[in-house]
């Protein structure tokens, strides 16, 4: 067969891509094996191993940049011939969103994974000094299982990771498209490069947000620091060192708290201001798959800091961290194998890796596993049993509320998987029959927010008890009289702040005041504490901030959630109640065109919309009415948007006001479909209207003034063919239309001869035509008829509005717990370098 | 003694929260209702009991023998006694077997039309196809919240399904569809939420059909 040209490929892009995919691969290999060795070898052959691990690294990290920079040349220069390119970005698509598309797939995301764990084992090389050898050890074998999800190597019938860089003739199911096979003769050439721009996907709408481009990198961060501990306490296990690891480990810990617990938060802010969840956060799969690890990683820094104190606990530091680190795995399984398709609404698609990310996930455990198991007997165990009454016990029982909050997590969000497993052994297995197809016909909680809140606000309330006390507890013991001293003013500043609010909010629910008090406590107490104890210094704040600001979060969400009003009531129509019982009203209402409804203290009125690239933004208008004077005066427009997107379905996005006690969500969740095509009023007039006015006077159309402004006697006769003995007067008129849009008419009034003849103007934009049909010559009035367009109903949109009151204090929450976090890690670097030189300067004494 | 007071406060905040979980779940949240419906409740309240009474008879002892040897430790500190830890690890075990049982056994199943009809106070998942050859039908002018379709599912039986809220976007080019809700009398199923498939882009259809259009 003869070689076909496809004409304008780069195929320079594939190898250099490839290759560095390859590269980043074997030595990732190269750099595990050499730490290994190093780690294994005698003092002699130590060094040259490392040496040699260190080298392989770095080639590892130059091949990832190589493959991100690759990946991003080609995404900026529209090399749709790609089928990533194809797949994520498109020519309609602002520059901006270049990063985005470059982790809106799952090889994309994999290299930002990647890309942050090669940033992380760089710094680990320099800075972990004796751990370097094990702890990279683990780093690079990470990197070898990350690296080999971008091979789209072909072995043995299956393939091993999805590459990149496949030309999209290449891609399965675009293999053999006419597109590529029709042969342009006479030349044995086929032009299909050219033609791809056109039928380029782009970026789910979605996701072409600026969230898109900041939060998966901070994520991902997150995700990434959780291999830190993981290596450290696999390094321990193997070395048999069971209690020096914890120190270097602790900075990283909290660093990647901080981190992750930004990067949710980041996707909460995410959801509640730009996707249609009604909120920040809905417990979907994917949102527990990332809150899950955040749990387990804070219980980790925990016990890390229980073990540095008082070499207790030694092997919950060791647990912990694996959890953390599997969980990780586990939720990249569930977002990316597909499972979960059905459950979430923004989980991946499935790429053919679950088997691969499966294996990867048993590897880690069983690793974990047997490494513990073998080292079972040797790990310390306490020597004495800790005390009621001391920080360490209330810091452990705090770690263990999380993992229990965490188990509840996992098994509810595990359902899709679980089913899964039972069906397949349901048909396998003669025994339990009729419990795994019980099983197997599992399905997600029906109210997942209600069902979630209700298992995890007991959580919560204890974890809430445990930080608002934990503090005031001394390491070893405490003196019990002395805190009750202490916590007695923050303990009646909760009562008195939780009554009052309680009673601002009109709460009646027992379960949520006692939610409430203990985030006051929690609060109250903790920022005592930092005053008292900590003499107000603010960069000793980091653990006081840390639990102000997660009792704020939950403040925050308690309020914002439970006193949440929908004010989108629909009254007016049928009631869907003669339906359903369960069916509410209380959501969704139609709004027509110039209409004002009353919704909650605010009366709304639909006043228009406009076209803005392939955006409709709607303006909803809210008013305020005066009691006495009953007159409507604006307070505030919100404009949300439909996008329009032919290619993946169009896409609300809602618009909030924001006020500092409240915010006001108002989302578009249905549009009136003719008005979503291009706007077209058809031409159409009704009858015309004849109005007799003089020169200043006003006149009025169903939904616009018009001002006659003046006569123009200058009418350029040649532009509309009138001959030169002609008398021809315009009529100038101004319009303005209820959006305060002004728009100019021209109607000419023509005496040709004995005749008179008219020329109409038309202004399609406010979908009005004018005649100017007379002019009287004793009372110099003049007769105008406007005709309306005729529309063939009036354009309506169904919305929903929602307030959502004092939802500022979740957010100021997080910047406070974010900062107090920031501030732990500075302290716990210090403390750490500290530990450090007493250390030499103790053995300095000792030689 | 003080110990034993104290993991008795500390288990009776832990009881007593998830018993008002579920005490106030019974109002708006479906938990366990399959197993209140088949009276299978009280097995598991029962199991709950024993496990919780066993362990209180197991503290309870466990005290008696610590303040036996807590006398005896004065005399010789090597003797080794019951750690608090184990205790805690006891009562982890307990809950997260209770937090397992239970979330398990809260949801919703999938199922067919004809198990929908056959209990119609039970909330179901149902999987299945729309059938297009019948109208959906959306008219915000009578109600902003009530969609009907009709869907087929996998037993290949329809139903009108009437949803309690807007024509979700892109609804026609759904591939499968999951409905969750009940059935009612009317031979019909009223649907509180749904979930829709998308067809997978993977296929080489959309590059043909642009290509007749472009040649």
């Amino acid at each position: 067969m003869n070689e076909v040209n496809y004409i304008g490929e780069q195929i320079g892009w594939q190898y250099a891509g490839n290759s560095f995919v390859f590269l980043s691969f074997v030595a990732a290999l190269l750099a595990s094996f050499s730490y290994f060795q190093s780690a294994n070898s005698n003092e002699l052959l130590n060094g040259p191993w490392k040496k040699l691990g260190r080298i392989a690294f770095s080639i590892h990290s130059f091949a990832v940049i190589g493959i991100m920079t690759t990946l991003f040349c080609m995404i900026f220069k529209h090399l749709y011939q790609y089928h990533y390119i194809w797949e994520y970005s498109n020519d309609a698509m602002p520059r901006r969103y270049t990063l985005a598309c470059f982790w809106g797939g799952q090889e994309g995301s994999f290299l930002l994974w990647t890309f942050w764990n090669v940033v992380i084992g760089n710094v680990l090389m320099r800075t972990s000094k004796n751990w370097e050898a094990p702890v990279m050890t683990t780093m690079a074998l990470v990197q070898v299982f990350l690296a080999s999800m971008l091979l789209g190597f072909h072995t043995l019938g299956t393939t091993i990771g999805s590459n990149p860089f496949v030309l999209l003739r290449e891609t399965p199911g675009f293999i053999g498209a006419p597109m590529f096979t029709n042969i342009d003769q006479p030349f044995d050439a086929i032009h299909y490069v050219t033609k791809l721009a056109k039928t380029a996907q782009g970026l789910n709408p979605l996701l072409q947000n600026y969230w898109m481009t900041i939060h998966p990198p901070t994520l991902f961060l997150g995700f990434a620091s959780t291999v830190v501990p993981f290596a450290y306490a696999i390094a321990g296990l193997w070395k048999k060192k069971y209690g020096e690891w914890q120190l270097d480990a602790l900075p990283w810990t909290f660093f990647g708290v901080m981190i992750l617990g930004t990067g949710i938060l980041m996707g909460g802010a995410w959801a509640y201001e730009s996707l249609s969840f009604g909120g920040f956060w809905a417990w979907d799969p994917v949102e527990n798959a990332s809150l899950i690890p955040w749990l387990t990683f804070v219980g980790a820094g925990h016990v890390m800091i229980i073990y540095k104190a008082r070499k207790n606990s030694a092997l919950s530091t060791f647990v912990f961290p694996i959890i953390t680190f599997t969980l990780v795995l586990y939720s990249t399984f569930l977002t990316r194998s597909g499972i979960l398709g059905n459950t979430s609404v923004h989980a991946f698609t499935d790429l053919g890796m679950s088997g691969q990310l499966f294996i990867y996930l048993i590897f880690f455990i069983l690793l974990s596993i047997i490494l513990i198991a073998v080292n079972w007997k040797k790990i310390p165990r306490d020597q004495a049993d800790e005390n009621l009454w001391s920080r360490e016990f209330w810091m452990f029982l705090g770690a263990l509320v999380l993992l229990m909050s965490c188990i509840q997590m996992v098994v509810t969000t595990s359902i899709p998987v679980t089913s899964k497993i039972a069906g397949y052994l349901h048909d396998k297995l003669p025994v339990f029959g009729s419990a795994l197809e019980k099983l197997s016909k599992q399905a997600p909680p029906i109210d997942r927010i209600g069902f979630y809140n209700k298992w995890q606000i007991p959580f919560v309330i204890l974890v809430l008890l445990i930080l608002s006390f934990g503090l005031f507890f001394k390491f070893k013991n405490t003196d019990m009289k002395q805190l009750w001293k202490q916590i007695m003013f923050p303990l009646a500043a909760a009562i008195v702040f939780c009554g009052i609010s309680a009673w601002a909010l009109k709460e009646t629910n027992g379960f949520y005041i006692t939610l409430l008090f203990m985030s006051w406590f929690a609060v109250c107490a903790n920022f005592y504490y930092w005053i008292k104890n900590k003499k107000s210094n603010f960069l000793k704040a980091g653990a006081s901030f840390a639990h102000v600001g997660f009792g704020l979060i939950m403040m925050g969400a308690l309020i914002s959630t439970s006193k949440k009003q929908v004010i989108s009531r629909n009254t007016s129509h049928k009631s869907v109640k003669s339906i359903d019982e369960s069916f509410s009203d209380e959501t969704n209402i139609r709004i027509d065109q110039g209409d004002t409804l009353k919704m909650g203290d605010y009366y709304v009125t639909y006043t228009g919309k406009r076209k803005e690239g392939k955006n409709i933004l709607y303006a909803i208008e809210y008013l305020s009415k005066d009691v006495d004077t009953k007159k409507y005066t604006p307070q505030f427009t919100l404009h949300p948007i439909i996008q329009l997107n032919p290619q993946m379905g169009n896409v609300a996005e809602p618009s909030t006001k924001h006020f500092l006690n409240k915010d006001i969500y108002t989302h578009i969740t249905y549009a009136d479909p003719n008005t979503l095509k291009d706007e077209n009023p058809g031409g159409k007039y009704a009858m015309t209207r004849t109005n007799t006015v003089a020169i200043g006077d006003k006149m009025y159309s169903s939904r616009d003034t018009i001002t006659l402004v003046s006569l123009d006697s200058h009418i350029d006769l040649k532009k509309y063919s009138l001959k030169e003995s002609d008398i021809a007067v315009g009529a100038v008129l101004s319009i303005t239309d209820s959006s305060h849009n002004t728009y100019r008419a021209e109607p000419i009034y023509i005496i040709s001869g004995n005749e008179v003849g008219t020329i109409d103007d038309t202004v399609s934009k406010a979908g009005l035509k004018f005649t100017f049909s007379k002019i009287d010559p004793k009372t110099h009035k003049l007769d105008i008829g406007i005709a309306e367009a005729k529309l063939v109903a009036k354009d309506y949109i169904v919305m929903e509005a929602i307030i959502f009151p004092y939802i500022n204090i979740l957010w100021f929450g997080c910047l406070i717990m974010i900062l107090g976090t920031t501030l732990a890690i500075r302290q716990r670097i210090l403390k750490s370098r500290e530990a450090k030189n007493s250390q030499v300067t103790a053995n300095g004494t000792k030689a | 003694m003080r110990i034993i007071r104290n993991f008795a406060l500390f288990f009776m905040v832990l009881c007593t929260s998830l018993v008002n979980a579920q005490a106030n779940a019974g109002g708006g949240i479906e938990m366990a209702d399959r197993l209140k419906a088949d009276g299978k409740i009280y097995v598991v309240v029962g199991v709950v009991l024993i496990i919780l009474a066993g362990l209180i008879l197991y503290l309870v002892r466990i005290d008696r023998k610590v303040s036996k040897m807590e006398k005896e430790i004065e005399a010789e500190k090597q003797e080794k006694i019951m750690k608090k830890t184990h205790i805690i690890a006891l009562l982890v075990i307990a809950v997260a077997f209770g937090v397992i049982l239970t979330s398990l056994s809260n949801n919703s199943t999938y199922a067919s039309f004809k198990e929908a009809t056959d209990h119609p106070s039970s909330t179901y998942h149902v999987v299945g196809k729309l059938d297009r050859s019948k109208a959906f039908q959306y008219d915000p002018h009578v109600n902003a919240n009530l969609f009907t379709f009709y869907l087929v599912d996998k037993d290949g039986n329809e139903r009108k399904v009437s949803l309690g809220k807007p024509e979700p976007d892109d609804f026609e080019k759904s591939d499968q569809i999951v409905v969750i809700g009940k059935a009612n009398g009317n031979n019909e199923f009223t649907a509180a939420d749904v979930l829709m498939k998308c067809p997978s882009k993977y296929t080489a259809d959309s590059i043909p059909t642009q290509k007749q259009s472009s040649m």
